[in-house]
């Protein structure tokens, strides 16, 4: 690999995200974390109210990124075969079989829309294809084509009828994305595009091999020492029961973050150095990830919730602390 | 590749370099700071109150300070890693400290992340981006600090003077301490002496060394070495071993022949001191007085006498001549005021406290102290020159009149009295005699005068001074008089009858 392919890499990705920006108006964080997640290998819940335009972000990708989509309402009645696919009997030569039929989820790029309306059965029937990119149907297990990535929605106001995602759950999203409400000059772009008659026609920019392959790179990125542990130590200061911990932590939280959480910085980091153009991880670029990725795997306690104390607020008290 | 591992070890290198100077600097200044103000407490102390070691210890506090400032700062002198971070601090990304931790990997990203890092250090100024700078109201404080030191140390008070001359005598008394133990190690390992003979020269050699050891002047320290040599003789003529005998001697020459030196060279010093106040410029000739005063406060009451026989032989005719001699009297007189304030400080409690009840060990001490100084008045009344019998009252206030003899003639052989106060001369003292004051106090006065050219005037009083020559009784009278007042005031008091009987053998004891 030399420095003109890098740069290629680098200038596909910025494309990308350039197209996306062009289906969707504002919201330019959420795309460049969007194509973060999908460059670290990692699954994404994007929370917002009705209405922001999440799963036009998610098609939108889908688009510029020339891979298999599929999208899965999910409802109080959907059932775990609904997504992952089920054993039918057919006939085949006169006779009788069971054959596989896939669900939805075999697909490179898979929308669980307002994912917290199903039972945790059905949530759970994602969990191996979210970690192992696999779906085990009776006896068969069946690999899920390359890249593949669930980008679930959910919406935080409406509670009633809905079924909160276990932890285990939450912790194989890679981040957590807050869509808010976009701009007034952003509005009047959404207004332009959705109720007039402009038309946006987004090209595909990039394959799914061509991803493959920009994973493998940033893999490769290196990363020093101190920010490694900078990364680290922002994950370690999660916990409350951990000598030293931050006051902060010590007060609002209940459960402090998993190894995958420290997994999702240091490769989400690489992947924000790597969109920056650089060759290493900065600092900064763990401080930039470390909100969406530890948002969504803090526990807070009820004093938290009684001082109405966000995740986002404790992370950046305890990353105040730590540097 | 490796050049590129080089070019970037190089450049932290100089950073971290950088960071020392920077590191040193500042922890000197701050640990320095608080050194000098250690070193001024000392120093500010040693001007009031007499402390030879202030200076010792203020260079140790300084001097320790500097080391542990050095040390702190290379202490905390950043890592290679840290110097890279503090490079990349300055808005780098962490360029510098990843090719820094890629030393030595050869990929390519390593590669690319190396060159990207080398473009940096190309431009990095690191002088301006790590300036060496000092605050400066701390600088000021430093600065005042230092300042305030060299005044502090090189300023001459009397606590000082006091210091210098104490250290003195306390070395000197040290080397003779080493003396004595060395002559007690050659008396028991060179020659056969008899336990109970060894015991008796320990034991007064023991007390040589306490005597030695409490001297707080250098005339002091000359009469306990007089006395040393005299007790030595004594001991030598009382030893049976010829050995013994001879080596006391010996001691005793080598003693008296040390004081003598001494003596002779710090009249030679007076003298040629005078000489240049004689014929050099004031500048000179105040300095030449300031010597002088030095001098005669170290001199022992001999050697004052010596170099007060030197300035009448000499015979000077010019003006400077009689302040130069003014110059030694007043050094003179200086230190024979103090000396007698405190005898005759005891001699007055004395006079005053005649009643039995008072009669505490105390008084008894201060007496002997009178006794012993009215001793060295008379020896000094036999001394060549000695004027003190035709001595007027030196007039410098009814407070000083009112002790015996101590008034100073106008003619070099000056009448003074002093003697050591805790009386150490009491067992040389049977069969000399003592003076006794033939006067009483001095009578009030009442002086009136115009106060500023107003008619109104302010009274004051004061007592008269006086000063006699003395007579001399013998010891034995004395004693029996002193007694005999003590029997009569303890019969007439309350006192129960045990106690009455261990006061009077306490009286019958000082016989």
């Amino acid at each position: 690999m030399d420095e003109k392919k890098l740069q290629e890499m680098i200038e596909q990705v910025r494309a990308c995200e350039e197209e996306i920006g062009k289906g969707i108006i504002g919201q330019r964080d959420i795309i460049r974390q969007v194509l973060l997640a999908i460059l670290a290998d990692g699954n994404i819940l994007l929370e917002g109210v009705p209405g922001l335009g999440k799963t036009e972000l998610v098609k939108a990708i889908s688009k510029v990124l020339s891979t298999s989509f599929s999208r899965i309402q999910f409802t109080p009645d959907l059932m775990p075969a609904d997504v992952t696919g089920t054993n039918l009997i057919m006939k085949e030569n006169g006779n009788n079989v069971f054959k596989f039929e896939a669900g939805p989820v075999f697909s490179n790029i898979v929308l669980a829309d307002e994912i917290n309306r199903a039972t945790p059965k059905t949530q759970s029937a994602l969990l191996e294809a979210m970690q192992e990119k696999t779906v085990t149907v009776g006896k068969a297990t069946y690999e899920l084509p390359k890249p593949f990535m669930v980008l679930a929605t959910q919406n935080p106001i409406e509670n009633e009828g809905t079924y909160p995602l276990p932890e285990a759950q939450l912790d194989r999203f890679l981040l957590k994305l807050l869509v808010d409400f976009p701009s007034k000059d952003e509005l009047k772009d959404i207004m332009n595009i959705t109720v007039m008659n402009q038309k946006v026609e987004l090209r595909s920019i990039i394959s799914g091999d061509d991803i493959l392959k920009i994973r493998e790179v940033i893999r490769e990125m290196p990363i020093a020492d101190a920010v490694m542990d900078f990364a680290l130590s922002i994950v370690v200061a999660t916990h409350p029961e951990v000598a030293g911990a931050p006051e902060v932590t010590k007060k609002y939280i209940q459960t402090g973050a998993s190894p995958r959480a420290a997994q999702a910085i240091v490769k989400t980091a690489k992947a924000r150095a790597f969109m920056e153009g650089r060759y290493n991880v900065a600092f900064e670029d763990v401080e930039f990830v470390a909100y969406p990725a530890l948002r969504h795997r803090l526990a807070l306690n009820f004093e938290a919730i009684s001082d109405g104390i966000q995740a986002d607020a404790v992370i950046k008290e305890m990353i105040g602390s730590i540097r | 590749m490796m050049e590129l591992d080089q070019n970037i070890k190089r450049f932290v290198t100089r950073v971290k370099k950088r960071q020392s100077e920077k590191s040193i600097i500042t922890n000197l200044i701050e640990i320095c700071t608080m050194g000098l103000i250690v070193a001024n407490i000392l120093c500010g102390i040693a001007l009031i109150v007499p402390f030879y070691a202030s200076i010792i210890l203020a260079a140790i506090v300084i001097g320790g300070c500097v080391i542990a400032g050095w040390i702190r700062g290379i202490q905390r002198t950043p890592t290679m890693e840290q110097s890279a971070l503090l490079v990349d601090a300055k808005g780098y990304q962490e360029k510098i400290s990843t090719a820094l931790f890629l030393n030595g990997r050869n990929d390519a990203f390593a590669t690319l992340q190396k060159k990207d890092a080398i473009k940096i250090t190309e431009h990095f100024d690191i002088r301006k981006e790590f300036p060496i700078r000092i605050g400066k109201k701390q600088m000021l404080v430093f600065i005042s600090l230092a300042f305030l030191f060299l005044v502090c140390s090189t300023l001459d008070t009397p606590a000082k003077r006091i210091a210098n001359m104490r250290h003195e005598v306390t070395k000197e008394a040290k080397e003779e301490i080493a003396k004595l133990e060395k002559l007690e190690k050659e008396l028991k390992d060179k020659h056969e002496i008899s336990e109970t003979e060894m015991a008796e020269l320990s034991e007064q050699l023991k007390n040589a060394k306490k005597e030695l050891k409490e001297a707080d002047s250098s005339a002091e320290l000359a009469k306990m070495k007089e006395r040393l040599a005299k007790k030595m003789e004594l001991a030598a003529d009382k030893s049976k071993n010829k050995g013994v005998s001879d080596t006391l001697k010996k001691a005793a020459e080598e003693t008296r022949k040390q004081e003598q030196d001494k003596k002779d060279q710090l009249a030679k010093e007076a003298l040629e001191a005078l000489e240049k106040a004689k014929n050099g410029n004031k500048k000179d000739q105040k300095k030449a007085y300031e010597k002088m005063a030095e001098l005669a406060a170290q001199m022992s009451d001999d050697a004052l006498q010596q170099a007060a026989d030197n300035y009448q032989e000499a015979q000077p005719t010019d003006a400077s001549y009689a302040e130069a001699k003014n110059a030694v009297q007043n050094a003179m007189n200086q230190q024979l005021n103090s000396q007698n304030a405190s005898n005759q400080n005891g001699a007055n409690q004395n006079a005053s406290n005649q009643n039995a009840s008072n009669q505490s060990a105390s008084n008894q001490n201060a007496t002997t102290g009178q006794m012993a100084s009215n001793q060295q008045n008379q020896a000094n009344q036999n001394g060549p020159g000695n004027a003190g019998n035709n001595g007027n009252g030196n007039g410098n206030g009814g407070g000083n009149g009112k002790g015996n003899g101590s008034g100073n003639g106008n003619g070099p052989g000056a009448g003074w009295n002093y003697g050591s106060k805790d009386g150490r001369e009491g067992a040389a003292k049977t069969d000399e005699n003592i003076t006794v004051p033939d006067g009483m106090l001095g009578n009030d006065d009442n002086l009136t005068g115009k106060a500023n050219g107003n008619d109104s005037s302010i009274r004051q009083k004061s007592n008269e001074s006086k000063a006699w020559s003395g007579n001399k009784v013998s010891y034995g009278s004395v004693s029996g008089q002193y007694k005999q007042k003590a029997y009569t005031k303890v019969n007439e008091s309350g006192y129960p009858s045990d106690m009455k009987d261990k006061i009077k053998n306490y009286f019958d004891g000082l016989n």
